[in-house]
């Protein structure tokens, strides 16, 4: 027994498997051997591996079949039949159940011997190739998912030929283009291509081609089946073999007629509402001209009245008359005033220094801030520029120290502390005081509309916040405030730095 | 005293012209006052007044705004005209366009801009800046 193991286990592989190629690279294999005269059957150490059973472990020819189930043990008893009966080698995949239950895929392959017309002995190879099996199944998978994913998937996908032949469309792609697949597969890229975007992507295309890209992105217009232009954002990358020739191109189309559509309509919304902005600020000027000249002239006939008709002027209405005409003029002044932010060039901005403005404005409010015994601190350094055009900067201190001063309470003694920040791109310059205050729940969303006003104060003309904030905007600038009644307010204009 | 003895309202405004021509007489502005309605009309008359050998205006006040030729092209046509004196030139508009100003500063025979309402105030500071140059 010992010394048949021994002369069985030197048999020579490679004669053995004469003929079959074999890739034994990382996989378990054994030898085998059936002894017909004798009825004997010999297993090599790798073949009990393969078995999963012990070194001593010996069976018969029937034992060995034992370890086959069902088909797997009907197709080897078939082969191994028609080796001995026909002397036809066999190289088959089967299951094999090992000793302890596990199922595994190995090949066997069996070469008989014949002598005098008689089948004596069976040989052969068994190898453990489930390793095999399961990359094999993976790649099968594989295949199976990239298809799926590709013909399933929400982008529209195609592989093109080099010369951008349709090969293979998914049915995104169908369903975007109304072309059956068949119909797809008879066109290039160029047969659904916009007649104006034929030349888009060329030079592209060139550059893909030579390996100087490896893919694009370039914005196409396409044409359905129905005729229906399609806005889509198509990018193209190259397949290469394992030498780097290019072999397909893989192409995704995605539809962006939602996205372009949308951004159409907003450019159309925009030209409408710049169209009425044009027309409202030229509707403002010819109302503010036309009603200044109208105005004039009543003016102009109330002073001739006046002048030659005094006893027509000592009528009682005359004078409420003329207050009439006076403040039709002063509110089309006032008109005017606002129509002029909006058409100020930007050549009049100049950098100018903060502090001498502020000291500028209160020099002109000396007279009430006496009158009224206000304290006004300024901490504003000497060395703060904004970029401002002056008699808006002029106008702004005046009237946000005005307001300040007008809307005092007698409560207390009026202060007011003039002061900057830096915040964020902005230089911040705060007003604040201790007056009045407004309620800005009630007032906040008013408070700089034209002709608001919220005090009882008959100098209040509800222009000037209206005129600042328009000022501070047309300048890119912002207006803050923050108040409660009775407890003053502070108004933050916002320089861009 | 020097005083002017024509003085030309260029306007198409007929309250404009009224109460103007009303004013100039309340403050004895000038002996006769010469209407035209338009650029046009004004460029015309002046040329005819030339030719005729009668008297050339001192003094005009001229509108902006105005159908067929407005004081702007006005102010190009008069250009081309041979004067035979050196005419005041007073413009007279609604407008307080800056830009409107500002284009009046590139035009060296306007002597100031004047905006609507006129008011015998303004005629006398006329009358003696005119008396005074």
């Amino acid at each position: 027994m010992e010394n048949e193991e021994k002369t069985y286990s030197s048999l020579d592989f490679s004669r053995l498997i004469d003929g079959i190629s074999i890739d034994a690279t990382g996989s378990l294999m054994g030898s085998w051997d059936v002894d017909l005269v004798e009825r004997k059957l010999l297993w090599s150490k790798e073949t009990r591996e393969i078995h999963e059973v012990s070194e001593s472990f010996k069976c018969t020819i029937e034992e060995a079949f034992q370890f086959y189930k069902d088909d797997q043990l009907a197709l080897l008893r078939e082969k191994f039949h028609t080796a001995i009966s026909n002397n036809d080698r066999y190289d088959v995949r089967v299951v094999l159940t090992t000793q302890s239950g596990k199922q595994k895929w190995v090949r066997t392959v069996g070469i008989p011997v014949f002598e005098n017309g008689i089948c004596v002995r069976v040989y052969g190879l068994i190898q453990d190739i489930s390793q095999e099996v399961i990359l094999e199944n993976i790649d099968r998978k594989q295949k199976e998912f990239f298809k799926k994913t590709f013909y399933e998937a929400s982008t529209c996908m195609a592989i093109s030929n080099l010369q951008a032949q349709f090969v293979l469309v998914n049915n995104s792609m169908i369903n975007l283009l109304g072309y059956t697949a068949n119909e797809l597969l008879k066109f290039t890229f160029r047969d659904i291509t916009h007649p104006d975007d034929l030349e888009t992507s060329n030079s592209s295309f060139k550059d893909l081609l030579s390996g100087e890209l490896k893919h694009y992105n370039v914005e196409k217009r396409y044409v359905d089946k129905a005729g229906t232009t399609i806005y889509a954002m198509l990018s193209v990358s190259v397949i290469k073999d394992e030498v780097g020739e290019p072999l397909y191109f893989l192409v995704q189309i995605t539809n962006i007629s939602k996205r372009i559509e949308a951004t159409q309509k907003l450019q159309s919304l925009l030209n409408v509402t710049a169209d009425q902005n044009k027309r409202l600020l030229n509707f403002a000027h010819i109302v503010s001209h036309n009603l200044r000249s109208h105005s004039g002239n009543l003016s102009m006939l109330m002073d001739l009245i006046q002048q030659q008709y005094p006893e027509i002027y000592s009528n009682e209405m005359m004078p409420y008359l003329g207050k009439a005409i006076g403040e039709l003029s002063e509110t089309i002044a006032h008109l005017q005033e606002v129509v002029s932010v909006h058409t100020s060039s930007a050549d009049n901005i100049e950098s100018l220094n903060l502090r001498f403005y502020i000291d500028k404005t209160v020099n002109v409010l000396t007279a009430s801030i006496l009158e009224t015994k206000c304290n006004v601190e300024v901490v504003v350094s000497g060395n703060e520029y904004v970029n401002f055009i002056p008699a808006y900067l002029d106008s702004i201190l005046l009237n946000l120290l005005s307001n300040a001063i007008k809307y005092r309470s007698d409560k207390r003694p009026p202060e007011i502390k003039i002061y900057t920040e830096k915040e964020d791109e902005y230089l911040v310059l705060a007003v604040a005081d201790n007056g009045l205050g407004l309620d800005l729940e009630m007032h906040g969303k008013q408070l700089f509309g034209m002709y608001k006003t919220f005090h009882r104060n008959k100098n209040s003309r509800g222009v000037g916040l209206f005129l600042t904030k328009n000022q501070v905007e047309a300048m890119q600038g912002k207006i803050t405030v923050e108040s409660k009644p009775d407890s003053g307010a502070t108004f933050k204009v916002y320089f861009k730095i | 005293m020097k005083k002017i003895n024509l003085a030309c309202i260029i306007d198409d405004d007929p309250i404009f012209v009224f109460g103007t021509k009303r004013l100039m007489e309340l403050v004895g502005f000038c002996d006769d006052v010469v209407v035209y309605h338009n650029g046009q009309e004004a460029i015309d008359g002046f040329a005819k007044r030339i030719n005729d050998g009668l008297a050339i205006p001192e003094i005009i006040m001229l509108d902006l705004n105005m159908p067929i030729l407005d004081g702007w092209c006005f102010l190009d046509r008069l250009n081309n005209l041979e004067l035979p004196k050196f005419i005041t030139i007073y413009l007279v508009s609604s407008s307080i366009d800056p830009a409107d100003m500002k284009r009046s500063e590139n035009y060296s025979m306007i002597t100031n801009y004047i905006v609507k309402p006129i008011t015998t105030d303004k005629l006398m500071e006329l009358l003696e800046a005119f008396q005074g140059g």
